[in-house]
């Protein structure tokens, strides 16, 4: 296998990660704007207001989960290329994961300032 | 329209929500960031199954730009609102300059790979991703080509792919904050997604002169009107 068929088939197992979270944020955001109604209840954390209402079975908990699936989607993508492309490029592990714990990091300290 | 111009989705979206649909513009700026995140699943997956992402360059100029779009949304709150008009009217400004001249792509790679320049540059760019809710990608493809030496379409793909981090890690903190509309932002992703899909799906972005230029003259209208409003605020 050459490189660049090594390479699209690395690309495509990312591509594939993609595509199911795509597919499945798309169906939460079509079926949470149906079910989307009424004032958002004023609840501690932008966080614990979705869990709520997705426990709650309502269409703002899933849109909520859909634009969560939407934001993990990347970071995920990138460490399954990374752990794929190890033997020809062994930093691509370290980068990745200090990528993920810089976005950790940053989440944390938004939360906490 | 953003993927088709090549311009990514931010540069349209954060004006069209702030000027058009009336929202605070860091809230427009939030919205505009999930939409970049789904903009870039949708057309990184074709990119990738193609072949077009140079995986281990992107890998290092995500670390950069998610830095950089970490730290610039995380002291975003600190920066007054009338100074961002006028970085966003900047940008605008470029981006129009580079519909004008519309410069001929290269498909070779241009020169040996320069990393230090090029992380800076990958830095700069998610700073301005954090910052202005945009997704980069006017800056990154030309810096992915220039000087990590990277094939025109190659650079373009690997552009999209690294949006997706870079707007993701400044999403989460907007997120988290609780300054992201949600149903606006699902809606926003659903339009960004489907739209990046179909025109990395049907393969180009135009090319067509006349389009060009009265896009690049809609951009410079956004930044004359972003101009404005930055000095209503000062």
């Amino acid at each position: 296998m050459d490189s660049r068929d090594s390479r699209i088939a690395v690309g495509r197992r990312a591509a594939n990660l993609l595509i199911a979270v795509g597919a499945i944020a798309c169906a939460l955001v079509i079926v949470g704007t149906l079910l989307v109604r009424g004032a958002v209840p004023e609840l501690p954390t932008p966080i614990e207001t979705i869990l709520l209402e997705l426990r709650a079975g309502s269409g703002l908990g899933l849109l909520g989960a859909a634009i969560a699936l939407v934001l993990v989607a990347p970071p995920c993508a990138m460490l399954i290329a990374s752990v794929e492309i190890k033997q020809t490029y062994p930093r691509a592990v370290w980068l990745a994961l200090s990528t993920t714990t810089v976005l950790g990091l940053s989440i944390v300290l938004a939360v906490l300032l | 329209m953003g993927a088709l111009f090549g311009v990514g989705g931010g540069v349209l979206l954060v004006p069209a929500l702030s000027f058009l649909a009336g929202m605070e513009f860091r809230q427009a700026i939030g919205v505009s960031l999930v939409a970049v995140a789904a903009m870039s699943i949708a057309g990184s997956t074709i990119f990738l199954r193609r072949g077009l992402v140079h995986i281990p360059i992107a890998v290092e100029f995500q670390f950069f730009s998610v830095l950089g779009a970490s730290l610039a949304s995380i002291l975003s709150p600190l920066i007054p609102e009338g100074p961002l008009y006028f970085v966003f009217a900047t940008l605008l400004l470029f981006a129009g300059n580079q519909m004008w001249r519309a410069t001929p792509a290269r498909e070779e790679p241009t020169r040996e790979v320069r990393h230090a320049p090029g992380n800076l540059a990958a830095f700069g760019s998610g700073t301005l991703s954090g910052l202005l809710g945009v997704g980069g990608g006017i800056l990154n493809t030309p810096v992915l080509h220039l000087i990590f030496g990277l094939p025109f379409r190659v650079a373009a793909g690997t552009s999209i792919f690294v949006l997706g981090s870079t707007a993701a890690a400044a999403s989460w903190v907007f997120f988290v904050r609780g300054s992201i509309l949600i149903e606006v932002a699902a809606l926003a992703a659903l339009g960004a997604g489907l739209g990046s899909g179909l025109v990395a799906w049907i393969g180009h972005r135009t090319e067509h002169a006349g389009l060009r230029t009265a896009f690049a003259g809609f951009l410079l209208l956004i930044a004359l009107v972003m101009i404005w409003n930055g000095l209503a605020r000062l």
